[in-house]
């Protein structure tokens, strides 16, 4: 005789799954989601709990020129990033001399394991009107004293976040241009390229999608480092998450802090649309 | 008519055919020693296969003779000047790789022409070109197609295209047909062989097939253990292989011992089973063994027959079925003997 108990419901089904996974959904939602809507909402949110744009109007207001200042910077410091890994991951793949290869195989990692607090602190004693690069350059009679100017500006920003994430960049980089086939190369050259055609038109175009993984991962780094520009920087305009810090650490002032990670989610978000794009239109054309 | 289309297509030969020379060049790669003092002179617009089994240097020849192999000694030559010291992209020699090497990120008009934006050509002109010679590779309207879109022998033609556009004046083909089936494979040979002819581009192919290097090469160039082991016309290296392993390469499948009655004196005869026949009677000028048939397998036009005449088996064949047990004489004409020495090298006649 059937009974109700015989088919099973499609919870039922499901349940020890969902029983799996719970711990992770859990740890999700309590890490990231429900701080991160809560930080959204407060943003919007007045005294009495009613919806406002207060706190966005605060924020664009005061610190406008610290918004523009960061994504001026960040989008210096991926550059600077690019310019410099392709550099590297193409002598790392290209080059002829193989003791040069080795040497710089070995070198260019290190700054991987140097933690933003000692690279900021670094760069300030480095970059400092007095500093070791400029007495450098003074003792070595490449500079004059009088002509000798602090880099702690935008500029020293720029160098250290490259300085450190130029690195990680190669390292994706390097790793994709190995696994390129050769022989594209080869005929690139036998056709009449040198070297430097087959990196830009050859080599790069292969592995642009490594690139711009690195330069989103980069730009999320570089929108969340507090230590460098609390480091480098002294004046204004800053970065925004110093400015953050400060409206929280200083203030208690949680909405316009709020309202200014907003504009943080923003900027990475429209990198991580251009990235999903162009993954989905490489998608596209390989299964065209 | 189309070689003319293609000439003014591809610039009308600023180069020129030139002559290729190898003078004692060896190769060294990782510590070993992969080319052996090799010395070769391919005429200006011959067609020459390397021919060797898998693993003889074959496609490190060619990539010294591009640039991708630095000689450990030895000079390579290209018209009247010697181009071992120069970097592959200055050597204007063109290659077609094994693997055909397409630019994955290009459209197949953008392979064809990549190679005349290089050389500085207008877009115009690089795509007049283009259009020439997809019309002269059957690829007409394949312009715009990106090349993962392409099957094996669309890919090998436009490889192909991406060499010739250029003109150069040595063409490179490292195994240019093993990737394709053997329908295609044989069409192209026919194709490529008249191309080449038509355009009278020095060519050097590389293949492991020595049906391949029959039917398309004026010189074969037989290799063995980074080592050239005889340079001759299709027709002389069929019939006169230089040793026994050059015989075994070239399908020679019976190598007995000589014996004082035979009618060429030697210490190994060889020949191809398709020479051996059953005869009742011994003919005239032929080399005689009679043998026990051990097996008779049909082979299409006629039966297969393996005999055990002695210590030895011999490969034969018969127009009518023979069954095995039976005791039968196989005779070889004098002319289809191959007379080895006891050094196993072929003895002079
Ligand atoms: N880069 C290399 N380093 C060391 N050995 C190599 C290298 N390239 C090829 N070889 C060796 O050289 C020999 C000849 O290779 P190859 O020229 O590719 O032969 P083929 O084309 O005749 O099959 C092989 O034994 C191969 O293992
Ligand atoms: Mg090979």
């Amino acid at each position: 005789m059937p009974t109700a108990d015989a088919t099973p419901s499609p919870l039922r089904g499901k349940l020890p799954g969902l029983l799996l996974i719970a711990p992770a959904l859990l740890a999700i939602a309590l890490l990231y989601v429900v701080p991160l809507a809560r930080s959204v909402i407060f943003a919007f949110l007045d005294q009495d709990g009613g919806l406002t744009t207060a706190h966005l109007r605060t924020a664009i207001e005061l610190y406008g020129r610290d918004i523009v200042f960061t994504v001026l910077v960040a989008l210096a410091s991926l550059a600077l990033i690019s310019v410099v890994s392709i550099a590297i991951a193409g002598y790392l793949t290209l080059g002829a001399t193989p003791w040069a290869v080795t040497a710089l195989r070995w070198l260019y990692r290190w700054p991987l394991f140097i933690p933003f607090i000692v690279a900021g602190q670094t760069a300030r004693s480095f970059l400092a009107r007095n500093g070791l690069m400029n007495s450098l350059l003074i003792d070595s009679g490449l500079m004059d004293q009088a002509t000798a100017q602090s880099l702690l500006d935008w500029r020293g920003l720029v160098l250290t976040f490259a300085w450190k994430q130029v690195p990680f960049v190669t390292l994706l980089l390097a790793g994709a241009m190995a696994s390129v086939d050769r022989s594209t190369v080869e005929a690139a050259r036998n056709m009449g390229a040198g070297r430097l055609r087959c990196l830009i038109e050859i080599l790069l175009p292969q592995v642009r999608g490594t690139l711009l993984v690195g330069l989103i991962l980069s730009l999320v780094t570089i929108m969340s480092v507090l230590s460098v520009p609390m480091m480098v920087i002294a004046g204004n305009p800053t970065m925004m998450t110093s400015m953050m810090a400060h409206r929280v650490t200083y203030y208690g002032d949680y909405a316009v802090a709020n309202a200014l990670g907003l504009f943080s989610y923003l900027i990475t978000a429209v990198a991580a649309y251009a990235y999903l794009r162009m993954t989905l239109n490489q998608h596209n054309e390989g299964a065209r | 008519m189309i070689a003319q289309a293609f000439k003014t297509a591809s610039g009308g030969g600023d180069m020129g055919v030139e002559a290729l020379a190898l003078c004692g060049l060896s190769i060294r790669l990782g510590g070993v020693q992969i080319l052996h003092d090799v010395t070769l002179n391919v005429p200006a617009g011959s067609f020459t296969c390397l021919l060797g089994p898998s693993g003889c240097g074959k496609t490190t020849l060619l990539r010294s003779i591009a640039g991708f192999a630095p000689p450990a000694s030895g000079d390579i030559r290209l018209g009247a000047r010697s181009i071992a010291d120069l970097p592959p992209e200055k050597r204007g020699t063109a290659m077609v790789f094994q693997s055909y090497a397409l630019w994955p990120h290009m459209t197949v008009a953008g392979n064809l022409t990549y190679p005349l934006k290089l050389r500085g050509i207008g877009r115009a002109e690089r795509d007049t070109r283009a259009e020439a010679l997809l019309d002269m590779l059957g690829l007409s309207g394949f312009g715009p197609r990106k090349v993962g879109s392409l099957s094996g022998g669309q890919r090998q033609r436009v490889a192909l295209g991406r060499a010739l556009i250029i003109d150069p004046p040595i063409l490179l083909l490292d195994e240019p047909l093993s990737n394709l089936d053997a329908a295609i494979r044989r069409n192209l040979r026919g194709e490529l062989r008249r191309l080449q002819q038509r355009l009278g581009i020095t060519t050097i192919m590389v293949t492991h097939d020595q049906e391949e290097a029959l039917a398309m090469a004026d010189t074969i160039v037989l290799m063995r253990a980074g080592r050239v082991v005889q340079v001759a016309a299709p027709q002389d290296l069929y019939a006169r292989p230089a040793d026994l392993d050059a015989g075994r390469f070239l399908g020679v499948d019976n190598m007995i011992a000589g014996r004082p009655g035979d009618p060429v004196a030697a210490a190994t005869l060889g020949f191809r089973s398709m020479d051996a026949r059953i005869h009742d009677a011994a003919p005239e000028n032929a080399l005689v063994r009679n043998g026990t048939v051990l097996d008779c397998a049909y082979t299409g036009g006629g039966y297969h027959l393996q005999l055990e005449s002695g210590a030895e088996v011999i490969s034969a064949v018969s127009g009518v079925p023979v069954a095995p047990g039976t005791q039968v004489r196989v005779a070889v004409p004098t002319a289809s003997l191959m007379a080895f020495g006891a050094n196993q090298m072929l003895l002079p006649n």
